[in-house]
């Protein structure tokens, strides 16, 4: 018999489990599984009522282990390792058995091999739990310094607003100058107010605060050190190229995105009087009388929408992703035409209009204006042609909204709303070890819960280069960045989790496998006992568990799941008697 | 075949009377309002995207703003006040000047300054014509007999050649419509299509039974009513001029068809005007400066061919005489000028738009059966 103590809950989720799971020949199989104190169901494990539950039985039987069989760890390792806490039971002696996404749900049609895969999932967990060791967070001393990577709006708000809490920043602005984008925006919307004075007084409020250090024409080109405390390599473009190593606690990405560039042809891209939405709004905004444009009049404007985004799936390298700025772009643009003398027929050829929230306003807008809306199908984009002869450019669409209608429409001047591009980043990119997605853009751990930190812990990204976004939402992310350094920073301290890999000193004899396998650098060569062993910086491993199979004598075991614990799972699965 | 732009269409309109035209936002709305409205006629929202686009040719062969008639539903349930009901209106104006051949029409809608002119200065023609062409007649005292200023035989003559220059021109402007709703459609009928069809014609120049099926009936019964007073009116002028004119006994069996057709017209003529001026219903709501002419004018002939009738029966053949110089100078204008160029040409547009829907229904029903019997009997 063991002489531990675990508590075993399993679920049944409503009907989720219960409807095909036989939960209670599970509970009573569990109960009857060495070590266990106490076998239970619940309708909702996670429900208030059965988290206090827990903690009673925890208090009165004395329970030292915690295994909970519901739904997957993903939603609810969090709610239980607290639970867990409260019943003071360590943490990480409890342990998530899914048996609803990874048993009820895969199963409806077979509920007798559901409940038996439940017994031997559950069974498996019992093992595990039962070689638990108590382990206590990692607590990582940080350094009160942050660096912002970008000075466009969101890392020189984000640069700001680090230092208004306390933190000292160091600015890293690749161009030569501070500004981004937005520096080169007059008009914008949907407040009106001047790109260019925004970020001049956000720029002067950076420059002047004794806690930000600027360095234009830098690059971020290493870092090293652990969560916490990274030390980052500058390089700096001088009158040479001098490199310089800054301490800091976090690290805030905000490098921003490119504008997309039309192949050749692409849209008549190339042909005089086809030009990018950043073009035409350079051209708008230098206008002062009529509309002209290489010396012509432009009577008639020609937007065609989403140029560069939302490409099909099957296109080799597509931009599948929505813009999201552009509409709101042009139908602003189409406005500040209106403001123009004289009068100027405007066709917008979209697919669907994604004005959203208050930017419905400036469609509306430009619909009472005069503008005129062409719905062309998803698989049949505009054709642009000119005329040899006589230079005509002619749009041809398919109208949806007219049943289909295929229009042509001579236009002055035609313009393709191009959307946003991830930025060339690659020596940044491998610097950080930044996750990149699909669509080439940088991703954050969760789009709702996390939207702003990465994979790399104090890492944050901020701005377009985690997705198109307008500069108003630039800002936020960077802001949302400042709150997450601000919550690993102000402290002083930090927690990580201590599911990390351990070498054996005694038994390792150094071959260097394990460095070379290591994802994270967290592995180096030491000294200990008269002969070189490699160590494991704490704060460095992600616990991925990516040395344990290489190292050739087994010196090396993931904390949490242990090669004893993973065997005993495979022991529980299969039936096999402890 | 692309339907090439017009960008500066829905400019144009705005002469028209057209408003609010950009508002729209395509929700369609209107058309799931309004009971003309189907798969094939998707009234009004089809000819105002048209109109936004500036689809000129395809509006310009459309029967759809004829198939309205302007309950104004739609305009009041419209989400965006883009007044879809105002937009028709502005549409069948423009259609109207788009089949006159002379361009009289499109003078007259867009400047009502030139309208009333053309108009005054035809009536003042009328005056003089008459005056001179009475004196030369007999005397202004005798309205009938042997002696009379304005004898009804020869005024008769009259106006069976003003009958014939309107018969010609309308029937030019029938013609255009005709091919535009051809050539934009692509519409090829067989004779048979055009024949079979040919009922609706008179059933709808006369009863206007789409105007019923809106969900106000008011303005239909109105409308019959001033619809049926001039067409008897127009008979009785045309076929029993000397009956109508001879005096001082009432031939009852002429002039109790006459003093009825005079009450209709008065009578809607007022109700239509008192509407427009308190605005009591969305067709009354936009009131075009040829709306009121028209109105007006209208008035002015009834009112003097009642008051000549009464002063000639009076014996006031001298006064009845003057009285029906001025309603001359108010027909004149009104058959030479409203009917083919302006308001009034409403009445051979509207039935023959519903007849062409007809046909087009027809040769098609006819293609399709024909593709249908045309393909080989598949084997069982």
């Amino acid at each position: 018999m063991s002489a531990r103590k675990i508590g075993v809950y399993v679920c049944q989720c409503g009907g989720n489990i219960g409807d095909y799971v036989d939960v209670d020949r599970v509970v009573e199989a569990a109960s009857k599984e060495p070590g266990v104190a106490v076998a239970k169901t619940a309708m909702f494990t996670c429900s208030d009522s059965t988290q206090q539950e827990i903690v009673a039985d925890a208090r009165e039987q004395g329970l030292d282990g915690l295994v909970v069989a519901s739904c997957s760890p993903k939603l609810h390792t969090y709610t239980f390792r607290d639970v867990a806490r409260r019943a003071d039971i360590n943490p990480f002696q409890y342990t998530q058995v899914n048996v609803r996404e990874q048993c009820s749900w895969t199963h409806t049609d077979d509920h007798e091999g559901a409940t038996e895969k439940a017994l031997r999932l559950v069974r498996a967990g019992i093992n595990r739990t039962r070689l638990t060791e108590p382990l206590e967070s990692i607590v990582v001393e940080t350094t009160p310094q942050s660096l912002v990577v970008g000075g466009g709006i969101a890392g020189l708000r984000a640069a700001l607003g680090l230092a208004q809490i306390g933190l000292s920043v160091f600015l890293v602005e690749k161009e030569d100058r501070l500004g981004g984008w937005v520096s080169e925006f007059k008009e914008m919307y949907p407040h009106g107010r001047n790109g260019g004075e925004l970020v001049t007084q956000l720029e002067s409020a950076v420059r002047a605060h004794p806690d930000i250090t600027v360095f234009t024409s830098a690059e971020l080109i290493a870092k090293s050190g652990s969560f916490g405390n990274y030390q980052a390599t500058i390089a700096i473009q001088g009158e040479r190229l001098e490199t310089i190593q800054v301490q800091v606690g976090s690290i805030v990405v905000a490098t921003g995105f490119d504008t997309y560039q039309p192949a050749d042809g692409e849209f008549g891209y190339g042909q005089d009087g086809v030009i990018t939405i950043a073009e035409f709004k350079k051209l708008v905004e230098a206008s002062s009388g009529p509309l002209e444009y290489n010396g012509r009049p432009v009577k008639t404007v020609a937007y065609v929408y989403c140029v560069g985004s939302r490409q099909p799936q099957y296109e080799e390298g597509a931009n599948t992703y929505c813009s999201r700025y552009c509409c709101n772009a042009a139908t602003h643009a189409s406005l500040q035409v209106n403001a123009l003398p004289g009068r100027v027929h405007q066709y917008h050829f979209y697919r669907d209009m994604r004005t959203y929230g208050s930017f419905e306003l400036l469609y509306a807008e430009s619909l009472e204006k005069g503008s005129a809306y062409v719905k062309y199908p998803d698989e049949e984009p505009p054709t642009i042609e000119k005329d040899p002869q006589s230079g005509r450019l002619t749009v041809t669409a398919r109208d949806l909204l007219s049943e289909g209608e295929e229009l042509a429409l001579d236009a002055d001047l035609v313009v393709l709303v191009t959307g946003m591009v991830p930025r060339e980043n690659q020596g940044l990119t491998k610097a950080l070890k930044l996750p990149v997605g699909q669509s080439g853009f940088f991703n954050e751990i969760h789009p709702k819960l996390r939207p702003v930190e990465t994979v790399v812990d104090g890492v944050y990204i901020a701005g377009c280069c985690q997705a198109p976004r307008n500069s108003s939402e630039s800002v936020q992310s960077g802001l949302a960045a400042v709150s997450q350094s601000a919550a690993i920073l102000k402290r002083g301290f930090a927690e990580l989790d201590p599911l990390v890999a351990t070498v054996d000193l005694d038994v390792c004899e150094w071959c260097g496998a394990c460095q070379d396998t290591c994802p994270y650098d967290a592995i180096s060569q030491d000294q200990h006992a008269g002969k070189e062993v490699a160590v494991i910086a704490k704060t460095a491993c992600k616990g991925c568990g990516g040395c344990v199979p290489v190292c050739p004598v087994g010196a090396i075991d993931l904390q949490g799941y242990t090669d004893a614990q993973i065997r005993s799972m495979i022991d529980g699965m299969l039936g096999v008697g402890v | 075949m692309a339907t090439r732009l017009n960008p500066g269409l829905a400019d144009e309109l705005e002469a028209y009377g057209a408003e609010d035209v950009s508002k729209c936002f395509n929700c369609g709305n209107c058309s799931a309002l309004c009971v003309h409205s189907e798969a094939r006629h998707v009234i009004p929202r089809r000819s105002m995207h048209a109109l936004q686009l500036g689809a000129e040719d395809k509006l310009q062969g459309s029967l759809e703003p004829w198939l309205c008639y302007y309950c104004g539903e739609c305009s009041e349930q419209c989400p965006k006040g883009a007044e879809p009901a105002e937009t028709m209106m502005s549409m069948r104006r423009w259609l109207t000047s788009k089949y006159d051949f002379t361009g009289i029409s499109r003078l007259f809608y867009r400047s009502w300054k030139w309208e009333l002119l053309i108009i005054v200065l035809a009536a003042i023609a009328t005056g003089i014509g008459f005056t001179l062409f009475g004196m030369s007649q007999g005397s202004i005292n005798n309205y009938d007999g042997p002696n009379a200023f304005l004898p009804s035989a020869k005024i008769h003559v009259f106006d069976w050649a003003m009958a014939g220059l309107l018969v010609f021109l309308l029937g030019m402007n029938v013609a255009r419509m005709w091919r535009f709703f051809t050539k934009a459609g692509d519409v090829r009928a067989s004779l048979s299509s055009y024949l079979v069809s040919l009922p609706a014609l008179p059933v709808h120049f006369f009863a206007q039974p789409k105007y019923r099926e809106c969900d106000r009936k008011r303005p239909w019964a109105v409308h019959l009513a001033l619809m049926l007073s001039y067409v008897t009116m127009l008979v009785l002028v045309m076929f029993f001029l000397g009956e109508l004119a001879s005096g001082p006994e009432i031939d009852w069996r002429v002039h109790v068809f006459g003093y009825l057709a005079s009450a209709g017209l008065i009578g809607a003529v007022l109700l239509n005007l008192r509407g427009r001026l308190r605005r009591d219903s969305p067709q009354h709501t936009h009131s075009h400066e040829s709306d009121w002419i028209f109105l007006i004018l209208l008035l002015v002939v009834a009112t003097t061919g009642v008051l000549q009738h009464v002063l000639h029966r009076s014996g006031l053949d001298a006064a009845a005489n003057v009285t029906y110089v001025i309603h001359l100078m108010g027909v004149v204008p009104m058959l030479v000028l409203e009917v083919p160029f302006g308001k009034w040409a409403h009445m051979a547009y509207r039935p023959l738009a519903v007849y062409l829907a007809r046909v087009q229904l027809h040769a098609e029903a006819a293609a399709a059966a024909e593709a249908k019997g045309a393909q080989p009997l598949a084997l069982p």
